[in-house]
């Protein structure tokens, strides 16, 4: 009975006792912070961790965690602290690029410091990091492609080894997927292989966690029939597997129909009444003026008479439409493996810069790729590895530019720390294939002509040493051996970094980067009928299997600095120099010379048509030599929890030695009139039949010295302001700057003004599943253009959602 | 001029705030966990050790802590580090975010030794850390790592990976 009691009376005070303490969770905030350290010690974990809830992680908090203290792993290729990494890098968040109101992947880079983004028409962006754009110039528009940084998502490289560049509609992934993006500024081949020059854009895709929404997205219209979308299912079924499904879509249009042709002297547009208008420069025209524009010089088409419009561009008021879906699965069993697998594909179709060269600057491009993708972890070791397949046509309507591509990668990495001394020694190889054959037609040429392959084997090492538990000192270096040409070529990276305290880091970079060979500059074997048109008739485009790439040196300095735990500085000096430039440039010229050429002795014009000039085009290299000094300086300051800004800002100057300033329409010209002077001399043995052919393989041979390159701008930069007013309200508004530029390609010269462009974006936060946001792009609408003899780039007004359940 | 002078005073003030209470509680998380682990008899000496590596407030949060409370019948012993080796008979070694990059290097030196390696930013799992905080709407978490954990002979009690974010 006394038991009974004792128990009775224990449940009836321990009742009353918790009666009068309130459980954690149900206690105020303000009854948390009056709680003293003895008090909350007394509490096991979980209360405390319902206490912490109670109290709520300040904003400020999370706004420095993640724009202040942030990780990067591409630098390393292990995480790290972004404010201890040893090269030029840079992370934006999801978030960040969210806050910016950014609608595509290649405009949100104008948030990284040392990244030149210009729009050529809705949507389609030339993306530079640094510079070194449009080298050698005088050139095709195919030139300015960016071939100097490597693109990879997840590691896997974007990159298109046709032409070399970055094939940025081709993307199959959007806003959904990313998780972060990450951006390491200079020479970067001996962590990433060729092509890395620059440095390397790595997107890194979200992992599917417990805290993940199941469906998430966001959707958003506005004029020039802009929409996009993207869309996220998300989840975890157990510790050890997650799986994810993305899709994405965009549909933007130009905002005319025209199209640009370079500038000729004396272009005719016949008009139906019979009268004529002349032309003496470049402009936008419509599909139907190109097609009855006619060179006053010589009474030829200005277009191909063989191409057809409808087939060059099917839509040319559209700019870009594309849509992707891919997806994951991560499965971690027990153990010490790991195993992440993404697969997917992408359509699209943009009107942008072309890459074949034809009279107008515009061309049309299709890309139907699909992909898989494998990352395995076991222990220490890491293994990769992916392929790319599908049918690309780059220059649409023109026949020859259209190819299945094959591309295989496969890596093995291994980490192996040692106490301070960390060791990642690896190997790689890939295959590129391009084939072309399936899509020509009958005896018809393309450019390739067969099956093609580039493939590379790699062997690299890295090391990073703490010394003293300080000073930190990496060396990386790789070899890379190529098919073709059929070289080795080594790459290497020497950084150091030393902290001053716990808010400075100062660091140098010593680094060595090449490119990889291009299937046009190897294997291209394109011959360009051009009957209709000026001489020469025939052009043959050939490859070279042995020539040197493109390689530079850089060195750097660099400085970081965080005055306070809200606000970091970074501050970049950089001096490279590149060589090993190459084109696609006149070999040598030949005349067909036979007796009945003499008819048209009375017309010079005449008979060197006659003669049917061939004119052989092989890849190769230059004497050019491209210096670069730069400066980049960068913020991010997060000053209350209400108001962030960020910023940044590069200085840069590049010079060109041994500059050859002749384009290749001037080669050909120079060749075909000396051989033309020759006929009149040798007219007795032409006659005779005793002298067939004339030809010549003679250049100019003059160069310059210190030439400025002014395609790159001298200045560039964004500034950042995000304002909270209230929770539910954001503000978001970046403007961005880029100083004048002057763009020279083989048919013309444009001069691209300075341009200020401001955008904003007022997102409004319904509850904790949506919100809504109205966003404008240009918002001043400071309507010019932003790339040579593209599109002028003016306002876009949005609206539109995001969600998340 | 005179009003953003002010907002970004009291900016520097509320900050402080916020963030000595965000080490208290982490101080308090620490407290916690170091409850929650099977130590092995053998492992350090008669004292509880926890190094901090890196300024953090943190050392002199759990400094504070250390006068109120004990481990088990042990005293808890406070150290301070600024390197990543030369770090003895310790049962936790807290690496702050400021000093995150030398978790793998922390890792390799004590890899033979019972000690819980305990990270003050997110995705240090991956460098060798057993557990890792961060902050997500709002809420300070950890991720955990058995593996890691179990690889310096420690054991986590169920409820301690039950309360965290488990990371593979």
């Amino acid at each position: 009975m006394k038991k009974i009691l004792i128990i009775f009376l224990s449940v009836f005070f321990g009742l009353a006792g918790l009666a009068q303490e309130p459980q954690t969770s149900d206690m105020t905030r303000e009854q948390v912070l009056n709680m003293s350290v003895e008090e909350l010690s007394l509490l096991p974990l979980e209360e405390l961790m319902k206490a912490m809830e109670v109290m709520g992680v300040s904003s400020m908090e999370e706004l420095t965690n993640m724009l202040i203290n942030k990780n990067v792993s591409s630098a390393s290729k292990r995480v790290e602290n972004a404010f201890d990494s040893p090269l030029s890098s840079t992370v934006l968040t999801k978030k960040e690029i969210e806050m910016s109101g950014a609608t595509t992947i290649e405009e949100a880079l104008r948030l990284v410091p040392g990244i030149i983004v210009r729009e050529k028409t809705n949507g389609n962006f030339d993306v530079h990091l640094r510079g070194l754009d449009n080298l050698p110039d005088k050139n095709m528009l195919i030139y300015s492609e960016n071939t100097n940084t490597l693109l990879m998502i997840d590691g896997r490289p974007m990159f298109n080894y046709v032409h070399g560049g970055i094939v940025w509609d081709a993307l199959p992934i959007g806003f959904a997927d990313i998780d972060r993006i990450e951006v390491v500024r200079g020479p970067s081949s001996a962590l990433y292989g060729p092509n890395a020059v620059n440095g390397v854009i790595n997107i890194l895709t979200a992992e599917t966690t417990a805290d993940s929404p199941l469906v998430s997205g966001s959707a958003q219209m506005g004029s020039q029939n802009t929409y996009t979308g993207n869309l996220a299912f998300r989840k975890e079924w157990s510790n050890k597997l997650s799986t994810s499904v993305t899709g994405n879509y965009q549909h933007r249009n130009r905002d005319r129909e025209e199209i640009y042709l370079y500038g000729k002297e004396n272009m005719l547009l016949p008009d139906d009444l019979g009268g004529v208008a002349t032309y003496n420069h470049g402009g936008f025209f419509t599909l139907d003026q190109y097609e009855r524009l006619i060179d006053g010089n010589t009474g030829l088409s200005i277009s191909d008479p063989l191409d057809d419009m409808n087939e060059l561009f099917e839509d040319p008021e559209l700019a870009r439409e594309n849509y992707g879906i891919n997806g994951y699965v991560n499965y971690n069993p027990e153990g010490i493996a790991s195993f992440n697998l993404s697969g997917g594909y992408q359509n699209s179709y943009v009107n942008t810069s072309t890459l074949g060269d034809p009279p107008t600057s515009f061309g049309g491009r299709k890309s139907d790729t699909w992909y898989a993708n494998l990352e395995a972890g076991i222990g220490r070791l890491k293994l990769q590895t992916n392929y790319t397949g599908g049918t690309q046509d780059f220059a649409t309507g023109d026949h020859g530019f259209k190819i299945d591509k094959s591309q295989f990668n496969a890596s093995a990495e291994f980490d192996w720390q040692i106490k301070s001394l960390n060791l990642r020694p690896g190997i790689s190889f890939q295959s590129a294939t391009y084939d072309d054959s399936p899509y020509l037609e009958g005896d018809e040429s393309g450019y390739l002509n067969g099956k093609k392959e580039l493939n590379t084997l790699a062997g690299s090492i890295r090391a990073d040493y703490l010394a003293f538990g300080k000073l930190r000192l990496i060396a990386a270096l790789r070899a890379e051996k190529y098919n073709n040409p059929d070289k080795l070529y080594g790459s290497w990276q020497f950084a150091g970094t030393l902290p001053l305290g716990e808010n400075h880091r100062i660091r140098a970079v010593y680094s060595r980067a090449n490119r990889s060979s291009f299937i046009i500059n190897s294997h291209s074997n394109y011959t360009w009928d051009r009957e209709g048109r000026m001489p020469p008739r025939y052009i043959h485009f050939a490859g070279n299997k042995d020539y040197d790439l493109m390689t530079v040196d850089m060195i750097e300095l660099g400085y970081r600095v965080k005055p306070s735990s809200k606000m970091v500085l970074d501050a970049e000096i950089f001096a490279s120099d590149s060589r090993n430039y190459g084109a696609l440039l006149p070999n040598s010229t030949t005349l067909n010379v036979a007796p009945e050429i003499f008819q048209y002795a009375d017309n010079p014009m005449m008979m060197l048509m006659a003669t049917q000039p061939y004119v052989d085009i092989v890849y190769q290299n230059m004497g050019l030599n491209a210096r670069q000094i730069g400066a980049t300086l960068s913020m991010d300051w997060v000053i209350t929890p209400k108001l962030i800004t960020k910023m940044h800002a590069t200085l840069q100057k590049t010079t060109l030695d041994d500059y050859w300033d002749y384009s290749r329409d001037e080669i050909i010209e120079m060749q075909m009139m000396s051989l033309a002077g020759q006929i009149e001399p040798n007219a007795m043995a032409i006659m005779t039949g005793q002298l067939s052919e004339l030809t010549t393989s003679a250049k100019p041979t003059d160069t310059k010295d210190d030439v400025e390159h002014k395609s790159t701008p001298s200045l560039w930069g964004m500034v950042n302001v995000i304002y909270k007013p209230i929770d539910k309200l954001e503000l978001s508004s970046y403007g961005y700057y880029t100083s004048k530029q002057t763009f020279v390609n083989q048919y013309d010269v444009a001069e691209i003004d300075a341009k200020f462009i401001l955008n904003a974006q007022a997102t409004y936060k319904v509850n904790k599943y949506a919100s809504v946001f109205l966003n404008a792009r240009n918002l001043l609408d400071n309507d010019s253009r932003e790339f040579a003899f593209m599109d002028n780039i003016g306002a876009i007004y949005m609206a539109g959602i995001r969600f998340k359940y | 001029m005179k009003k953003l002078f002010f907002l970004m005073l009291m900016s520097l003030v509320l900050t402080t705030t916020v963030s000595a209470q965000m080490s208290q509680f982490k101080a308090l998380f620490l407290y916690n966990f170091a409850k929650n682990v099977n130590w092995p008899s053998h492992s350090a000496g008669n004292d509880f050790v926890i190094t901090v590596i890196g300024n953090d407030e943190l050392a002199s949060e759990l400094k504070s802590l250390a006068k109120l409370r004990k481990i088990g019948n042990s005293s808890l012993i406070v150290k301070e580090s600024n390197n990543a080796d030369g770090i003895e008979d310790s049962h936790i070694i807290y690496v702050s975010a400021s000093q995150s990059s030398l978790m793998p290097i922390v890792a390799s030196y004590q890899k033979d030794n019972p000690v819980l390696l305990v990270a003050g930013k997110q995705g240090l799992c991956s460098q060798g850390a057993g557990i890792s905080f961060f902050t997500s709407g709002g809420k300070l978490n950890f991720e955990v790592c058995p593996r890691n954990v179990e690889s310096h002979g420690l054991k986590l009690a169920q409820k301690l990976i039950a309360l965290g974010s488990l990371v593979q």
